[in-house]
């Protein structure tokens, strides 16, 4: 694209911008309130358990984070111990050979 | 200011007290507050439904909100993420501008070639202006239009942005620069068009 477009692309641009600023925004209907506070009194008469859906959404969250937690500490003891296994059946076998060259000798 | 911030955690207190008809009043002091917002986001006719979820969900969420922050602040998060999930929630077919037609096309090429001050802020007033951004929009998927309308058309700033989406500062950021060089690649494909 050429400058002189690329300019015509910013025009474009600047005129949406201000489209979005000078934007009708529609003003409340009558009655509007009175809906949403019908709905708020539904809400607010439902037993308390349907609103601590949040306590329950984050005890889960908890959980799932202690779970995830103790995984990695399980697998990074259970790496460190093969390694070690792995090391000392080297240290032993290598004792073997120590062992039979002295027979040998 | 600190007057209006106690009156709303006042109102706030006796509401989760148990005294819900003090909600009336919270609505009252802040709904052209979320009008606004939500009005930025969100055609005219569906902006009435959104704002009544906003509503409803800072009543059940009251309890959560912990007087660190002015309650509009609060209030404006769960209006701009309820902008989102109205636009994760909505299909192509129900786009209020689907295509572009030869009036806005018009329209395109007289804001592109309007040489004088007057003649382009009047081509910006005209409906087609507004249509043909609600268009471009439509392309972006429900991050990208949110950020890009944020950031972009509403001008915060990318911190802002942050706080009203709960998102980091560098995904917006990053975000909010990939999103305007697609909204300018779609703009230009319709302008190479013509």
């Amino acid at each position: 694209m050429s400058p002189v477009d690329e300019e015509r692309l910013q025009k474009l641009e600047q005129a949406l911008t201000e489209a979005h600023r000078a934007r009708h925004i529609p003003s409340w209907q009558a009655g509007w309130v009175e809906d949403v506070m019908q709905e708020v009194r539904r809400v607010a008469r439902r037993p308390p358990r349907a609103c601590g859906n949040g306590d329950v959404v984050h005890l889960v969250w908890r959980a799932a984070c202690f779970a995830a937690v103790l995984s990695i500490f399980l697998l990074v003891s259970f790496l460190m111990q093969s390694t070690v296994n792995v090391s000392e059946e080297g240290g032993l076998m290598a004792e073997d050979v120590e062992v039979g060259s002295l027979f040998f000798e | 200011m600190v007057q209006s911030e106690r009156a709303d955690d006042d109102l706030v207190q006796r509401v989760v007290a148990g005294e819900t008809e003090r909600f009336e009043d919270l609505m009252l002091r802040h709904r052209d507050h979320v009008r606004r917002i939500v009005g930025g986001h969100i055609p005219p006719d569906r902006m009435a439904e959104v704002a009544h979820e906003v509503f409803v969900r800072a009543y059940i969420g009251l309890r959560t909100y912990r007087f660190e922050e002015p309650f509009p602040h609060w209030l404006a998060t769960i209006a701009v993420r309820s902008c989102y999930d109205f636009w994760r929630t909505q299909q192509a077919a129900e786009l209020p501008v689907s295509t572009l037609t030869t009036e806005h096309q018009r329209w395109i090429d007289q804001v592109m070639a309007a040489q004088s001050d007057e003649g382009f802020a009047e081509q910006a007033r005209r409906q087609e202006a507004s249509e043909v951004l609600q268009w471009a929009l439509a392309r972006l998927s429900p991050e990208n239009r949110l950020v890009v309308t944020l950031v972009h058309l509403d001008g915060y700033s990318v911190r802002e942005a942050a706080a009203l989406l709960g998102w980091s500062v560098i995904n917006v950021k990053v975000r909010a620069h990939r999103a305007r060089q697609l909204l300018r690649t779609i703009l230009r494909e319709e302008v190479a068009k013509q």
